[in-house]
């Protein structure tokens, strides 16, 4: 049994580096891009110019759709559509990027969600006040409010990025021979299904608890500023 | 100089700010005082653009913005450096330590170097009595501790006017006493400065001038003790029922 798994476990181990890391934190970080635009137009409608009140209005009914779409619907299919569906409309997109879009779209579709949350749970008065000092809207954004909605958005981004990651499996269904494909093949030469199934969700809770546990550290720090205590000791 | 002409305000249809004229002098304390409800909020977020009047036109200085005509956001930001707010709570930026929430508007708004903005802002501290608190976080500080940051954040920006809506009315005694203390020594700096309270005695120990908002109607609009000693029904009622509930 044990050389079994000392012969599966690197090939496993490498297909997780090279596919499902990969497409984890690149799809997770246009995922949050996508997610952070839709957030920011939805949230309010402009002042003023009735010409871009117009354009707003019809880019928002057309964001409300894709987010709807996306939620609604089970990402094997969104999947195969893309990749499988696509082709016959005269698109066709390589597996890899194939699976990129899926991911970030549905990545973009559930986190946009949490954003736009997160950027209401930031008190009107931290707007007013960047406002008063003169503070762009811009400077605004990136340095008063995204650093505080961050905070707030950290915990639920966190579990869907570890979400992502289990779900990553998916690509398997569209050539893409990550970890779980390449476990499938390693089964189908060595018939110990067991084994090789469980050895694969150990490495996948592997990462999702290393995640955890980035995740741990990183609340710690976001909310060092809160943590009236911890702070008074160590400056001390 | 703040010039204050024809300000009309409305919200829902509801008129808050009735044609309001009015002068804040340079090197002077205005206090405006007023019932719950009288329009004091809304005038001085008016004075820093935070809220959009309907009608008038304020000047500050060399800045102005006349609400009847289309004005440009650059007009708007230069309008705004004219003065500075304090309001009655949440006035820090949470993740930034003191001495950064203090730099933040001479650094990425004024384009001071960052060890001048610095040094600019210890001073500061020490002015407001908080000199050793530099590095702490906005959560470790009370409320009387935050409202002394958060007059030394607007110094820093080297306005014409500090604008305070209640800055202290958030605060247990003690704290008060402590940015009362502040506000005193500003004032007698020649800070100009324009300050809403409802603690009507450290309005009659501070004030240069008294103006006196009903119903978003300006009554009273003249030196600190004509207000004080006045005989009009209306004050009187105002500054009696105070001296009861306060
Ligand atoms: N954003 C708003 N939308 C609608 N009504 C508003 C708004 N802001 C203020 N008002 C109304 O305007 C009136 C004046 O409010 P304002 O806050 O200026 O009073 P104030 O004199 O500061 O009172 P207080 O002493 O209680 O702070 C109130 O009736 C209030 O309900
Ligand atoms: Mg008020």
């Amino acid at each position: 049994m044990w050389k079994i798994i000392i012969d599966s476990l690197p090939e496993i181990v490498k297909a997780g580096l090279q596919y499902t890391v990969t497409l984890s934190i690149l799809s997770f970080a246009l995922g949050l891009v996508i997610a952070i635009i839709v957030a920011l137009i939805c949230r309010e409608e402009p002042q003023g110019n009735p010409v871009i009140k117009e354009i707003w209005r019809v880019v928002y009914v057309f964001l409300r759709f894709y987010v709807w779409l996306f939620r609604a619907t089970p990402m094997l299919v969104q999947l195969f559509i893309i990749f499988y569906g696509l082709p016959s409309a005269g698109i066709e997109i390589p597996a890899f990027p194939a699976a990129v879009i899926a991911f970030s779209l549905n990545v973009g579709a559930y986190a946009s969600e949490t954003v736009r949350a997160a950027l209401n749970a930031v008190p009107k008065s931290q707007w007013e006040t960047a406002q008063t000092i003169g503070l762009s809207t811009r400077q605004t954004l990136f340095e008063i409010i995204f650093p505080q909605a961050a905070r707030i958005a950290l915990p639920p981004l966190s579990n869907e990025f570890i979400g992502l990651v289990k779900d990553t499996s998916l690509a398997s269904t569209i050539t893409i021979v990550e970890m779980f494909a390449i476990t499938q093949q390693i089964t189908a030469k060595n018939y110990e299904p067991l084994l090789m199934y469980t050895l694969v969700a150990a490495v996948y809770a592997v990462f999702s608890t290393l995640l955890t546990l980035l995740q741990k550290f990183l609340e710690k720090r976001a909310n060092r500023y809160l943590n009236q205590t911890n702070q008074l000791e160590t400056q001390k | 100089m703040i010039q204050i002409e024809n300000l009309n305000k409305s919200f829902n249809g509801k008129n808050i700010l009735n044609d309001i004229n009015l002068t804040f002098d340079d090197h002077k304390t205005t206090v405006i005082l007023g019932t719950s409800g009288a329009g004091k909020s809304t005038l001085l977020r008016t004075l820093n653009v935070l809220e959009k009047s309907d009608h008038g036109a304020i000047t500050i200085d060399d800045a102005y913005v006349d609400f009847d005509k289309n004005y440009s956001s650059e007009q708007i930001r230069t309008f705004r450096s004219k003065t500075s707010m304090v309001f009655q709570t949440w006035n820090l930026f949470p993740h930034l330590s003191v001495i950064q929430n203090i730099t933040k508007g001479p650094v990425s708004v004024l384009k001071q170097d960052k060890n001048v903005a610095i040094a600019t802002a210890e001073t500061l501290l020490t002015h407001v009595g908080l000199a050793d608190y530099a590095t702490y976080y906005p959560a470790q500080l009370s409320g009387g501790q935050q409202q002394r940051v958060a007059i030394a954040r607007s110094l820093a920006m080297k306005p014409s006017f500090i604008l305070l809506d209640e800055p202290t009315s958030a605060l247990d005694p003690e704290s008060e006493a402590n940015v009362l203390q502040v506000l005193q020594m500003l004032s007698k700096q020649g800070q100009s400065l324009v300050i809403v309270t409802h603690n009507m005695i450290f309005a009659r120990q501070i004030a240069d001038r008294v103006v006196f908002l009903d119903g978003g109607k300006i009554t009273y609009n003249g030196d600190s003790e004509g207000f004080f000693d006045s005989t009009d029904d209306r004050i009187q009622r105002f500054l009696n029922k105070r001296v009861v509930t306060d």
